[in-house]
């Protein structure tokens, strides 16, 4: 079994003499000439192997400053459109005819009381429920026929913010 | 496994150290972006808004109550209508007759009759209104009642109250 390596105390008062020590070098010596040729298509393959890896590097490298900008486009239209709300829940809106636009308030004062509101509306109602015979006045949509549109013809116009046309 | 030490190209930086500077990047830039907006944002009051309940009562006293039909606006404060409800009473449970141009503005016409033989009487909520009220000034509102009738088309004399009240 070997010794132990532990030469470190003997390396210190180890000396060579000056000829041993020029034999040594000169036995290893690195000075080879290495013609210029061969140098540069050493280089050459060095750059052809590592190029590569460095594009690939400037190519991430510019991806990401990509994807960083798109990042400060996309928050610049959010806060550009504002905060995000929450739309209200959906209203039970009722359908909004023409023809309430243009009602004729005298055609739509079925009580005859000299004006136009609900009661008209329910005046309607009442004689659409008893089956009695109508009256072409009382068409208030003009289709022909008096029915439930009529009714809701009055009530529709007696709502609008606009009213101008039926009061 | 990739040694992190430079290249042997010297001047390439290693991809991690890159990775890093542009996460970087980006967090600082959407911090400096957010400032920025809450610097020059106007201050709406919109950042206060909440939802409110008012309760819409007709009293027609002994009469039983058949149509009624009012408008409400408000005076003041910053107030948007969202959606309409019917009343409390079999009657008028069904949603009013109202313009859907209403809808987020602060004023609204809401009208609504019954032909049912079961009719309310005395006080009686027939609507509900949900509304946004933004700021810090407290609405006010005011609401008349333009008609209201019994079942055989009569006019009658009726009150029109408000309560309001904190959605939930």
């Amino acid at each position: 079994m070997a010794e132990p390596l532990d030469n470190a105390p003997y390396e210190s008062q180890l000396k060579a003499s000056k000829p041993l020590r020029d034999d040594l070098a000169a036995l290893f010596a690195t000075d080879v000439p290495v013609p210029p040729a061969l140098d540069a298509a050493v280089l050459a393959s060095a750059r052809g192997h590592l190029m590569p890896r460095r594009r690939t590097r400037v190519v991430l490298r510019w991806a990401v400053a990509a994807a960083g900008a798109a990042a400060a486009a996309a928050l610049l239209f959010v806060l550009a459109l504002g905060p995000i709300r929450h739309a209200p829940e959906p209203v039970a809106m009722l359908p909004a005819p023409e023809v309430a636009k243009a009602l004729a308030p005298e055609k739509a004062d079925i009580n005859h009381d000299g004006r136009v509101d609900v009661l008209d509306a329910l005046a309607l109602a009442r004689e659409l429920e008893s089956k009695g015979p109508s009256k072409a006045e009382w068409d208030i949509t003009g289709d022909g026929v008096v029915d439930r549109r009529d009714v809701d013809s009055i009530a529709q116009a007696v709502v609008r913010l606009e009213r101008g046309t039926v009061q | 496994m990739r040694p992190n030490t430079p290249s042997a190209t010297g001047n390439a930086e290693p991809f991690q150290l890159a990775h890093a500077r542009g996460i970087i990047f980006v967090v600082v830039l959407c911090a400096a972006l957010l400032g920025a907006h809450a610097a020059v944002a106007p201050k709406t009051p919109q950042g206060t808004a909440h939802l409110a309940l008012l309760d819409v009562f007709v009293d027609s006293g002994a009469q039983r109550l058949a149509a009624y039909q009012f408008e409400l606006a408000t005076e003041k404060g910053d107030v948007k209508i969202l959606r309409i409800e019917g009343g409390e009473h079999p009657a008028f449970r069904e949603p009013p007759y109202y313009d859907p141009a209403a809808i987020k503005t602060n004023r609204v016409a809401v009208a609504a009759f019954s032909t049912s033989k079961d009719l309310p009487k005395g006080k009686t909520r027939v609507a509900r209104i949900r509304v946004q009220v933004a700021g810090s000034i407290e609405p006010e509102y005011v609401i008349r009642l333009e008609a209201a009738g019994t079942s055989d088309g009569h006019r009658i004399k009726a009150s029109v109250s408000l309560a309001k009240g904190e959605a939930r």
